[in-house]
C-alpha cells in the first residue's frame, strides 16, 4: 500500500451526492425554507381550490353585492366562548348620504361548519360537493367580502391561483424547454447554425417586451373563446422568454465543452447524444431550475398586469389580475377596498418564487469551502 | 549578516469557518537578518502563505491570531500597530510580491500610474519627479522598452513582464524587506530564471531582507540562505540551506526531499515496433486580422512540421513552455481538439482522417490522462459512472457486474480503495483524482496513453508518487506514453527520448540523456540551465 | 482609432436589427384584418347613413391612392419610406389625425421620465450595493438587501394602484391624471413653480420606478463587489499601503461597476418598461395609456409606429451603452478588436 501518511492533502469521509449537497445547504438557508413554504402554500390552492373555496368563482349572491368582509368571533353577542361565527349583514340606508351600507347585525349569526356541503365541482374529472368550511344551514359565508356582482372575493381567488399558476407553469415550461434546446444545441455543435441561432436571438431579445405583448394582443381574434384566447396568450408570453435562457445555456455550454471532463468522455468514444445527456445537461440542471423559479413570478406578474388590463384573461376565466381589473374603476374601489385582496396573493406568491430562486441559487454551489 | 532584521514569534493562526475554527498555523517561529534569503517551504495546506499575511496584517476577516502572537519589524511590534500604522509600513519599509502576474495588476489603469500610485502613497512628488522615478524603475527591472510599457496596459504585456512591473512596484519605496509569495510558481521555467537573477541582483544592490515563499526545492536550494520547513501550519525544521539539503533530520524533510524527481527509465528493446507515428504534423488556427473591413487573416501556425515515433514500450516526451504547442500537438494526434495535417499511423493504421465514428474502435487503444485532476472528473456522477463509461460505450464487459469486476480491477492497479466507487470527485484530493483520472484510462486496457502534464498540479510528494505508478504500469502492461511536460525533471525520470518544442516546431530531439547532458542548440541549453541550475 | 473602429462594427451590426424591427412593426399593422379604407368605411357608413355600395368607388379611389391595392412588401416600402423621408407615420383611425400628432410630446416624455429615473436608480442602486457589501452580514446589509429585494418583488402597477387610492381618498390630492395644474398648463415659459408643480404630479412614478429600478442593480453591485474584493489585485493594492478608502474606490468599485454599466443598455429597456406601466394605471398622458387604447380599440398605425420607435430608440440606447462601456474598459475596445 502506499504511504499516505507524509502527504498534504487529506479526503473527507461524507458521501454526499450533488443534489444532497444543495439540499443541505438549502435548509439552513431560513429565506430560502420560507419561500418554499410559501410556494407550497400557493400550489395547493391552485389544485384544491374547489375544495378550499366555500363557493364556485361566478356563483352571485343577490342580497350582497359588494358587502364587506366578515370577521369571524368567537365571543357570543351575550358574552363567553363560543364555536366561530360570522354576523350576516342588514342593509341599512345611512340617514346623511342615502347610501347604502351594510351594517353586521347580531340576529343573523352563521356558525361556521367545517366539510360542509356545496356546490359541486370537479377534481381530476371527479365531481365533489364537500367544501372545506361554509356556514351552518347554507348561510352565506363571505370572509373577504363580494364585489360588484355578488360573487364571493375568497373564492374567486382561490379559482384564480389555478388559472394563473397554471399559465405561469405552461409558459415556463414551454419557454424551458425551447430554451434548452436551442441553447445547449447551438453551443454544442457551434458553426454556421450557432451564428444563425445567436443573431436570432439577439433579434428576438431587442424587442422591448411590453409593447410588444400588447401589441400582439391587439392582433388577437377578438370572439375567439375564453380557452383558445388562454393558450394564444401563454404562446405570446413564450415567444420572448425562451430567448434568455437559450442564450445563458449557449454560454454555459462553450464554456463546459472545452473542460476536460467532456473532452475525456469523447476520448473513451462517447457519442454527441451521451455526452449531451449525460454530461452537459446535468451540470446546467442547476441553472435552469433557478432560471425556472425565477421566470414563474415573472409570468405572474406579466399576466397579472395585462389581465388587470382587461387584455389577458377572460370571462369565464378568473385570475388574480382580472379580478383587479374591477378595482380600476375608483368609485368601486373606495365603495369596496377589499377588491384589492388579490393583491395579497400576488405579493405573497411573487415573494416565496422570489425567495425559493435566491435559496435555491445560494445553495447551488456546495462545491465552495465555507 | 547583520542584525535582525524581522523575528516573528509564535505566530498562530485560526480561521472561524461555518463549521467550526480551524487551525491554520500553529506556533510557528523564524528570524530574518538584513540582506538574508529566507525561503519558506511547504505543500499546500502548510500554511505558509498565511503566515506571510500575518507579517503584513493582511489576513482575511475571519482570521483570529493567536495571543502569544508577536512579529517584530527593526525593533516596533508589530502586531501591536493600528491599521494606519501599518498601512504607513506597506508599500515603503515592507513590500510583497504575490504568485499570480496574470491577476495581481488592476485591468483598468496603466503600469505608469499603477507603479505611480504606490510611491504617492508615501510621498509628496511632483509630476515630473514621480515619471521619472517610475521610468527609472521599469528600467531597474529590465523591462525591455519601459518608456512604451507606462502607458500600456497589464493586458498588453506577458505573464514574466507583469512580474517584472510587480518587481518595479515593491521595490518602488527601497523596502528593508521583501517578501515573495511563490513568485516565480506561475511563470515558465526560463523566465522563471530570469527572474530570480533579478530578484537575487536587485536584493544584494537594495541590502534588502527577502522572505521567499515557495513550494520548489530548486528554487530554495539555488536562491536561499536559510530554510524554514513548514507543514500542516507548524514547523518542522529550520537551518541553513546547504545544511538542510545534506542532512535532513525531520522525516518530512527527508520525505519532501526524496520526492525530487529521480531515476530513469529502463531501455526498451530494440526490436519494439514503432506504435504511434505521427509525420509532419501541422496544425493551423486562423484569426482575422484587421477591423471589421479587411478580409486579411493570419495564420497563426500553433504546430509546424512535428514528427514522433514512440515504440511499443517506450515513453517518450514533448518539452516546451507555455506557446510551445506540445499541448496541441499531443491532442491532435490522438483525434481530440484541432484536426491537424500530417499522416498518423497507429499499429500500422492510418488514423488522422477517420471521423469519430470511424475512430471508436480505437479509442479504447489509444486514451487520454489530463493535467488538471479538478477539471477532468465529471462532478456530478459517482466513480464507478466515470470509470463504467468507456466499458459501456464500448460494448466492453457484458454485465455489471463483469465490468464492476474489471473497474475493481482497475482501481486496484491505481492503488485506491474500492470504497471509492460511490462516492464523488469533489471528496477526494488532487493525486487521489489524479490516480482516479489514471484509473479512467487504463481500465480499458490501452496500449498508448497521451499525458497531458499529469503531475503539474500536483504537491512534489504526490508527484513523486504518481511517476511511481505510471513507472509501475508501464512495466506491468508494456504501455507506450506520449509524455507531454514542462518539467524537465519529471521527464528525465520517465522518458526514454525527448523531443524539444517552441514556438510549434521542433528545436531539438533525441535520447533523454543525450538531450539533457549536451544539448545541441541554444534554446535548449538555456531550457536545461533554468531547470536544473534554477537561476539564470 | 480602434475606438472609432469598434463604434462602426456595432453600428453596422445593429442596422439588420432596425430593419427586422421595422418588418415586425409594419407585420402588426397588416396582421388586423380589414385595413384603414374598411375602418374609413365603418365609420361614414355609422355617420352618415349611406351603405356600402354606394360608398365603393369611393373606398376603391382611396385604396388605389392610399396604395392599399399594392402587394405587401410594396406597402412596406411605401410605409418606410413615409417614415425614412418625411416623417409621416400614418392616420390614426381613433383621433382621424396623423399618427406623429397624436404620439406628440408623448414619446419624449416617456423617454425623459424613463432615463431620469434610469440615472438615479442606478446611482442609488450602487450606492447601496457599495454599502451592502462593506457591511456584509451586518444589518446595514440585511436592511438594503430587503429594501432591493421588495423592489424586484413588488409589481409595479400593484403598488400603482395602492398610490393612487392614497391619492384620491386619504390624502386628496388634486393631482392626479394629468402633468400639470390648470393655471400651470397653459404657460410656456420655464419657472421653478412650473417645475414644482410637475414634481407633484409625477412623483409616483418616479418613486415607483427608481425604487424598482435600484433594485436588481443593488444586488449586482453588491455581488460583483464582494467578488472583487477577493480578487489578487485588491490584495496588492492593500500591500502598497492603501488606506481602505481608496483600495475600496479606486481599485474595486471601478471594476465592480464594469458589469454594471454593462447592464444599463437593458436597465433602460426596463425602465421604459415601468414607466409604461405605471401611466397606464395612474392615468399620465405619456405613452402607456395610449399604447392600450390603441390596443383595445386596434389603431393599428399607432400601435405599430410607438413599437417601432421604442424598439429603435431601445436599440439605440443599448448602443449608446456599449459605446460608453468601450470608452470606460480598455480591455473591451482591445478584444474586439482583435478577435475580429
Amino acid at each position: 500500500m502506499v504511504d499516505v501518511t507524509m502527504n498534504a492533502e487529506a479526503a473527507n469521509h461524507v458521501s454526499l451526492s450533488y443534489w444532497q449537497l444543495v439540499r443541505k445547504r438549502f435548509r439552513a438557508n431560513r429565506y430560502g425554507m420560507a419561500g418554499m413554504i410559501g410556494c407550497l402554500i400557493v400550489l395547493s390552492c391552485a389544485l384544491f381550490s374547489g375544495f378550499l373555496a366555500p363557493y364556485g368563482a361566478q356563483s352571485k349572491d343577490k342580497a350582497a353585492l359588494y358587502s364587506p368582509p366578515q370577521t369571524i368571533s368567537i365571543i357570543a353577542p351575550e358574552g363567553g366562548l363560543t364555536w366561530p361565527f360570522v354576523r350576516g349583514f342588514d342593509e341599512e340606508m345611512d340617514p346623511v348620504t342615502y347610501e347604502f351600507t351594510f351594517v353586521p347585525s347580531d340576529e343573523k349569526i352563521a356558525p361556521l361548519r367545517l366539510f360542509v356541503q356545496g356546490e359541486p365541482y370537479t377534481m381530476l374529472g371527479i365531481e365533489f360537493t364537500t367544501h372545506l368550511f361554509g356556514g351552518q344551514d347554507g348561510a352565506k359565508v363571505h370572509l373577504l367580502g363580494t364585489d360588484g356582482l355578488g360573487r364571493d372575493v375568497l373564492s374567486r381567488m382561490l379559482h384564480g391561483t389555478k388559472v394563473t399558476i397554471l399559465m405561469a407553469v405552461m409558459v415556463m415550461a414551454a419557454a424551458c424547454v425551447i430554451g434548452t434546446m436551442v441553447g445547449v444545441s447551438s453551443g454544442y455543435f457551434g458553426g454556421t447554425y450557432d451564428l444563425i441561432v445567436q443573431r436570432g436571438v439577439e433579434f428576438v431579445k431587442s424587442f422591448p417586451d411590453l409593447p410588444l405583448y400588447l401589441a400582439l394582443v391587439a392582433v388577437l381574434p377578438r370572439r375567439a373563446d375564453a380557452a383558445a384566447i388562454f393558450v394564444m396568450f401563454a404562446a405570446i408570453l413564450v415567444l420572448l422568454r425562451w430567448a434568455d435562457l437559450a442564450r445563458e445555456l449557449r454560454g454555459k455550454v462553450v464554456a463546459i465543452k472545452s473542460v476536460d471532463f467532456v473532452n475525456a468522455a469523447v476520448a473513451v468514444g462517447a457519442s454527441d447524444g451521451r455526452i449531451i445527456r449525460r454530461h452537459i445537461i446535468p451540470n446546467m440542471s442547476s441553472h435552469i431550475l433557478v432560471w425556472a423559479t425565477y421566470t414563474l413570478p415573472e409570468i405572474i406578474l406579466l399576466e397579472s398586469f395585462l389581465s388587470f388590463l382587461g387584455v389577458g384573461v377572460q370571462l369565464p376565466m378568473v385570475s388574480w389580475g382580472s379580478m383587479l381589473n374591477q378595482a380600476r374603476d375608483i368609485q368601486a374601489l373606495t365603495a369596496a377596498p377589499w377588491l384589492l385582496a388579490p393583491v395579497g396573493m400576488i405579493v405573497i406568491s411573487v415573494l416565496a418564487f422570489n425567495a425559493l430562486g435566491d435559496g435555491l441559487r445560494d445553495a447551488m454551489d456546495p462545491y465552495s469551502n465555507d | 549578516m547583520t542584525d535582525t532584521l524581522l523575528s516573528v514569534q509564535n505566530v498562530s493562526v485560526q480561521f472561524k469557518t461555518a463549521t467550526g475554527l480551524r487551525q491554520a498555523v500553529k506556533d510557528v517561529s523564524f528570524d530574518v537578518a538584513k540582506g538574508e534569503t529566507l525561503a519558506v517551504v511547504g505543500e499546500s495546506g502548510s500554511g505558509k502563505s498565511v503566515t506571510a499575511r500575518v507579517i503584513m496584517g493582511m489576513l482575511a476577516p475571519n482570521a483570529r491570531v493567536g495571543e502569544a502572537t508577536k512579529v517584530v519589524f527593526d525593533g516596533d511590534e508589530l502586531t501591536k500597530f493600528s491599521e494606519l500604522q501599518m498601512q504607513d509600513l506597506r508599500g515603503r519599509r515592507i513590500a510583497m510580491i504575490f504568485q499570480e502576474p496574470l491577476t495581481s495588476l488592476n485591468p483598468l489603469y496603466r503600469i505608469g500610474d499603477q507603479v505611480g500610485e504606490i510611491i504617492k502613497a508615501h510621498h509628496k512628488i511632483s509630476k515630473a519627479d514621480l515619471e521619472a522615478r517610475v521610468l527609472r524603475l521599469l528600467e531597474e527591472v529590465r523591462l525591455p522598452d519601459p518608456k512604451a510599457r507606462l502607458r500600456q496596459y497589464p493586458h498588453e504585456l506577458s505573464g514574466g513582464q507583469r512580474q517584472r512591473v510587480m518587481i518595479a512596484m515593491a521595490l518602488a519605496n527601497n523596502p528593508d524587506l521583501l517578501i515573495a509569495d511563490e513568485p516565480t510558481t506561475a511563470l515558465d521555467v526560463t523566465v522563471q530564471a530570469e527572474i530570480l537573477a533579478l530578484l537575487r541582483d536587485l536584493q544584494k544592490s537594495h541590502n534588502m531582507g527577502m522572505v521567499l515563499i515557495t513550494h520548489d526545492l530548486s528554487v530554495v536550494r539555488a536562491v536561499s540562505d536559510n530554510v524554514v520547513v513548514m507543514r500542516h501550519g507548524e514547523v518542522v525544521e529550520r537551518g541553513a540551506t546547504q545544511t538542510i539539503f545534506e542532512t535532513p533530520s525531520h522525516a518530512y524533510t527527508q520525505h519532501l526531499i526524496s520526492s525530487e524527481p529521480k531515476g530513469e527509465p529502463s531501455p526498451v528493446p530494440e526490436a519494439a515496433p514503432p506504435l504511434m507515428v505521427a509525420e509532419n504534423a501541422r496544425v493551423e488556427f486562423t484569426l482575422k486580422q484587421g477591423g471589421m473591413f479587411s478580409r486579411a487573416t493570419t495564420q497563426l501556425v500553433a504546430v509546424n512540421d512535428v514528427s514522433v515515433t514512440v515504440r511499443k514500450g517506450e515513453t517518450v516526451g514533448i518539452v516546451g513552455e507555455s506557446g510551445s504547442g506540445k499541448t496541441t500537438f499531443g491532442m491532435s494526434v490522438i483525434g481530440l481538439g484541432q484536426k491537424q495535417n500530417g499522416p498518423v499511423t497507429f499499429d500500422g493504421d492510418r488514423i488522422e482522417h477517420l471521423d469519430r465514428q470511424a475512430l471508436r474502435p480505437y479509442r479504447p487503444r489509444i486514451q487520454v490522462v489530463f493535467q488538471d485532476p479538478f477539471s477532468s472528473l465529471n462532478p456530478r456522477m459517482i466513480i464507478r459512472q466515470i470509470l463504467e463509461e468507456g466499458l459501456i460505450v464500448n460494448g466492453i464487459g457484458a454485465t455489471a457486474s463483469e465490468r464492476l469486476a474489471l473497474i475493481k480491477q482497475a482501481l486496484d492497479d491505481v492503488q485506491m480503495p474500492h470504497d471509492a466507487l460511490d462516492r464523488f470527485p469533489h471528496e477526494f484530493s488532487g493525486g487521489q483524482r489524479q490516480r482516479l483520472a489514471i484509473a479512467r484510462a487504463i481500465v480499458l486496457k490501452p496500449e498508448f496513453i497521451l499525458l497531458d502534464e499529469p503531475t503539474s498540479a500536483l504537491d512534489l510528494s504526490i508527484q513523486a508518487q504518481i511517476i511511481e505508478l505510471l513507472r509501475d504500469l508501464r512495466d506491468r502492461f508494456n504501455l507506450s506514453y506520449l509524455f507531454i511536460s514542462h518539467d524537465l525533471k519529471v521527464v528525465r525520470a520517465l522518458c526514454h527520448r525527448v523531443i524539444v518544442m517552441k514556438s510549434g516546431s521542433v528545436v531539438e530531439e533525441g535520447p533523454t540523456h543525450e538531450v539533457l547532458e549536451t544539448p545541441q542548440t541554444d534554446y535548449t541549453r538555456r531550457l536545461v540551465r533554468a531547470a536544473f541550475d534554477v537561476v539564470a | 482609432m480602434a475606438l472609432l473602429l469598434y463604434l462602426l462594427k456595432r453600428i453596422l451590426v445593429s442596422i439588420p436589427l432596425l430593419i427586422g424591427i421595422s418588418i415586425v412593426s409594419f407585420a402588426l399593422v397588416i396582421a388586423v384584418p380589414g385595413d384603414f379604407v374598411d375602418s374609413w368605411l365603418s365609420q361614414t357608413v355609422a355617420q352618415t347613413g349611406l351603405t356600402h355600395a354606394e360608398l365603393q368607388d369611393q373606398a376603391d379611389a382611396m385604396r388605389i391612392k392610399l396604395g392599399l391595392d399594392k402587394s405587401l412588401a410594396h406597402q412596406y416600402f411605401i410605409w418606410l419610406k413615409g417614415i425614412v423621408f418625411s416623417g409621416d407615420f400614418g392616420q390614426s383611425f381613433v383621433y382621424s389625425k396623423p399618427v406623429t400628432e397624436v404620439i406628440g410630446l408623448r414619446l419624449p416624455r416617456t423617454l425623459g421620465l424613463a432615463l431620469v429615473t434610469l440615472i438615479v436608480g442606478q446611482l442609488i442602486g450602487v450606492m447601496l450595493g457599495i454599502y451592502a457589501a462593506t457591511h456584509q452580514y451586518k444589518l446595514g446589509d440585511t436592511l438594503a438587501t430587503l429594501v432591493a429585494f421588495f423592489g424586484i418583488v413588488i409589481p409595479k402597477f400593484v403598488m400603482s394602484l395602492v398610490i393612487l387610492y392614497l391619492m384620491a381618498y386619504v390624502w386628496n390630492s388634486s393631482y392626479i391624471g394629468s402633468l400639470y395644474s390648470p393655471e400651470f398648463i397653459l404657460q410656456e415659459h420655464f419657472s421653478f413653480a412650473k417645475m414644482w408643480d410637475f414634481f407633484l404630479h409625477v412623483w409616483p412614478i418616479l418613486f415607483i420606478s427608481i425604487w424598482a429600478g435600484q433594485a436588481y442593480t443593488t444586488r449586482m453591485m453588491r455581488g460583483n463587489l464582494l467578488d472583487v474584493m477577493n480578487a489578487q489585485y485588491i490584495e496588492t493594492a492593500r500591500a502598497k499601503g492603501l488606506s481602505r478608502g481608496k483600495v475600496l474606490f479606486r481599485h474595486a468599485v471601478p471594476n465592480a461597476l464594469h458589469p454594471v454599466i454593462m447592464n444599463m443598455g437593458g436597465r433602460f429597456d426596463y425602465m421604459v418598461k415601468g414607466e409604461i406601466e405605471i401611466a397606464i394605471v395612474m392615468g399620465i398622458p405619456t405613452l402607456g395609456p395610449l399604447i392600450l387604447s390603441s390596443v383595445t380599440e386596434r389603431d393599428m398605425y399607432v400601435l405599430s409606429a410607438i413599437f417601432l420607435l421604442i424598439s429603435g430608440l431601445l436599440v439605440v440606447g443599448n448602443l449608446l451603452a456599449d459605446f460608453a462601456l468601450a470608452l470606460l474598459d480598455p480591455r473591451v475596445r482591445r478584444a474586439e478588436f482583435s478577435k475580429g
